[in-house]
């Protein structure tokens, strides 16, 4: 129960079919990886996870400690304990980092009780110093005008603040210069822990490095096509997709 | 069809009812009505009121006055710098800064019916004079009421501060209670004197049956600076006229602007930046979110006389729409007769953005929630806007209180 379980997820957008009887299981207390080429479906794959409306799916579940998110909004998804750290997060406009993630924590709190903005700055303060993150940002629009690894740790500073149960990180690691993706990478490694599953999309194998995964999939043309340890992303590393395609396209 | 206000008999008995008044003010009634009585009958086509329900705004269903019609309150004391008083109180006690009245001739950009009837019938609103270099920290508050009833109440209100003298004033307008219509028609004169900077901020909070009118001409003498921020939240209709006239070399003129529409409210907004002098700077920004069925209409004219050199102006109207019911039309306008001169205007609308909306939801923010932070947000530039820091937070809860009533 456990687990972040996916089993023959299909998933289109408009004509398109992206997601193809995709399975795939993250327990909690564990950290997994998917790699695979451009364009294999690893966004698409965490946005319908995640509710977004663009895609339809066509088939399959998803049951996230038992509960099936499919269906579900996307605040919904969100409030049960799934955190998507995007690709690309989205600037908007006029609405500062505080309040965004104010509104955001208060979602989760009981109708009526409000929170208690003396130990949330605290909170939200103390997160922003281990990221690196100046002060000031509190009260700059949510990614707008932010650099791409502002962006990132912006995201994952609000994955801190919500307490998920489970969270995909869709290539956090692009973008950020070298100490970045050091302090970016200790911040995902804080947020380990026995109640909680991390799942990493990533290109390199330089930031696994620093979050070393349980398993690592590889995922190509909707579907994961093979599984296997942190060796894994080493391979890929010397050898590249193409003997992976050529495995795929031979069975 | 006919409203009451134009019988004569109405008129007369009117009159009476202000007995008290001198006759200089009896006069001025006199001569408004009469032009009133003899306005060529409403156009079919009339390019002021373009795209608006123009009949929405009629008179008919409340073509009385009140009895007792509730006194415009004010908050800040006259001073030996300042005078501060209702309007009935200025006819007894400053003839003088009413004798401007005769020669003032309103916004003119489509309601002169509305006009000439407040010129008539007015029984509320203030003054507001400020003395020569008198600065005042504290802002001026004036809490104004529509009528209940069916009922409509016209008032006027004169503004002058003279050179040198800085002011903020604040003007709220509300319904006498939440549930019965009325209409409410306000006219504004403001003067700002050499170097005399004057900020004021309006907030309408009508109750949702009721229809306000509010017309305004704001001159602006030499160095003078005005700003406007306007938070138009209540009502079921609101038409908005408003001229700012540069008169004076090198006068700022700053009109903002924003409106929330809910359910089938309207916002018909008319305005003109007119540069008469040179080295003149406006900028004007109206701002509209719209839910539901409401329905906004901006029409901006920017004009630059041939003796406005080196004039800068902007003019930016921005809608954003929250459903597939709401409506937004816009008609910006140039009219630049000066050749040196930096001009811009631009209007846009567009949907609510899907993505940013995801991207809310996928924190855990619902839905509603997330619009309102969305609406709030593209709000933002018009409510930092105001000069008085402890002011904005006030303006963004007046916003966020209008969302979910
Ligand atoms: N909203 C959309 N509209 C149209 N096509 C889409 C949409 N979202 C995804 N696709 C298409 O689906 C395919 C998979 O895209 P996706 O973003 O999931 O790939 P990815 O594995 O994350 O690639 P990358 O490694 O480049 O981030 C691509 O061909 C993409 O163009
Ligand atoms: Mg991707």
């Amino acid at each position: 129960m456990s687990t972040l379980q996916i089993d023959n997820l299909s998933a289109s957008v408009g004509k398109e079919q992206i997601l193809n009887n995709l399975n795939f299981t993250l327990p909690k207390g564990e950290v997994h990886a998917i790699m695979g080429p451009n364009g294999s479906g690893k966004s698409t794959l965490s946005k319908v996870l995640a509710g977004h409306p663009d895609y339809q799916v066509t088939g399959g579940n998803a049951c996230m400690d038992g509960t099936e998110l499919l269906g579900l909004n996307p605040d919904e998804i969100a409030r049960l304990g799934l955190f998507l750290a995007f690709q690309y997060p989205v600037e908007v406009p006029g609405v500062s980092i505080a309040n965004f993630i104010r509104a955001a924590v208060k979602s989760r709190l009981p109708e009526g009780e409000s929170i208690k903005a003396v130990e949330f700055y605290k909170e939200l303060y103390l997160k922003m110093d281990d990221l690196g993150m100046d002060r000031s940002f509190t009260s700059r629009s949510m990614n707008e005008g932010f650099s791409g690894g502002e962006k990132k740790r912006c995201e994952i500073l609000q994955m801190s603040m919500l307490n998920p149960k489970y969270c995909i990180l869709d290539e956090t690691d692009s973008g950020l210069d070298i100490d970045a993706l050091r302090v970016v990478s200790e911040g995902i490694n804080q947020m380990k822990n026995p109640d909680r599953g991390i799942l990493v999309i990533t290109h390199y194998q330089r930031l696994l490095d620093y979050i070393v995964p349980d398993k690592v999939h590889v995922m190509w043309e909707g579907r994961i096509v093979r599984s296997g340890d942190k060796t894994l992303a080493l391979e890929l590393e010397d050898k590249g997709y193409d003997w992976i395609k050529e495995e795929v396209a031979a069975a | 069809m006919k409203t009451s206000f134009e019988s004569s008999d109405f008129f007369q008995a009117f009159s009476e009812k202000r007995s008290w008044e001198p006759g200089w003010m009896a006069d001025f009634r006199k001569d408004s009505w009469n032009r009133f009585a003899t306005l060529p009958k409403t156009k079919i086509k009339d390019e002021k009121w373009r795209f608006s329900p123009r009949t929405r705004f009629g008179y008919n269903d409340c073509d009385q006055l009140t009895d007792s019609p509730k006194p415009t309150t004010l908050e800040g004391k006259s001073s030996k710098n300042v005078i501060f008083e209702s309007f009935d109180q200025a006819i007894l006690d400053h003839p003088k800064l009413l004798s401007i009245l005769p020669s003032c001739t309103g916004p003119k950009l489509g309601s002169d019916e509305t006009f000439l009837l407040g010129s008539s019938f007015s029984e509320s609103g203030f003054i507001l004079k400020a003395k020569e270099e008198h600065k005042e920290e504290e802002a001026f508050i004036c809490r104004h009421f529509a009528p209940n009833q069916n009922r409509s109440l016209f008032q006027q209100s004169i503004v002058s501060i003279d050179p040198f003298a800085e002011v903020t004033l604040i003007e709220y307008f509300d319904s006498e209670d939440q549930s019965s219509t009325g209409i409410l028609s306000n006219l504004s004169h403001i003067q700002v004197g050499e170097g005399a900077k004057l900020n004021r901020i309006v907030v309408q909070r009508l109750n949702n049956h009721s229809t306000f009118n509010h017309l305004e001409k704001i001159e602006l003498g030499r160095n003078a600076q005005f700003t406007n921020i306007s938070l138009q939240l209540g009502s079921a209709q609101t038409r908005v006229e408003s001229r700012g006239d540069i008169i004076g070399d090198a006068g700022e003129f700053n009109n903002y602007s924003l409106s929330l529409g809910r359910n089938n409210q309207l916002f018909d907004q008319r305005t003109i930046q007119h540069h008469i002098a040179p080295h003149g700077k406006s900028n004007l920004l109206f701002k509209n979110a719209l839910l539901e069925n409401s329905k906004a209409i901006f029409s901006g004219l920017i004009k630059v006389d041939p003796k406005a050199q080196n004039t800068d102006s902007f003019q930016t109207n921005r809608n954003l729409l929250l459903s597939k019911e709401a409506e937004a039309s816009s008609l910006p306008g140039l009219e630049i007769l000066a050749n040196e001169v930096k001009c811009s205007h631009g209007a846009t609308t567009s949907k609510i953005d899907e993505q940013e909306l995801f991207y809310l939801q996928s924190r855990g923010i619902p839905k509603s929630t997330a619009e309102k932070l969305i609406v709030l947000g593209f709000f933002e530039d018009i409510i930092g806007q105001t000069p008085n820091p402890d002011l904005v937070e006030s303006l963004r809860d007046e916003v966020s209180k209008f969302f979910h009533t």
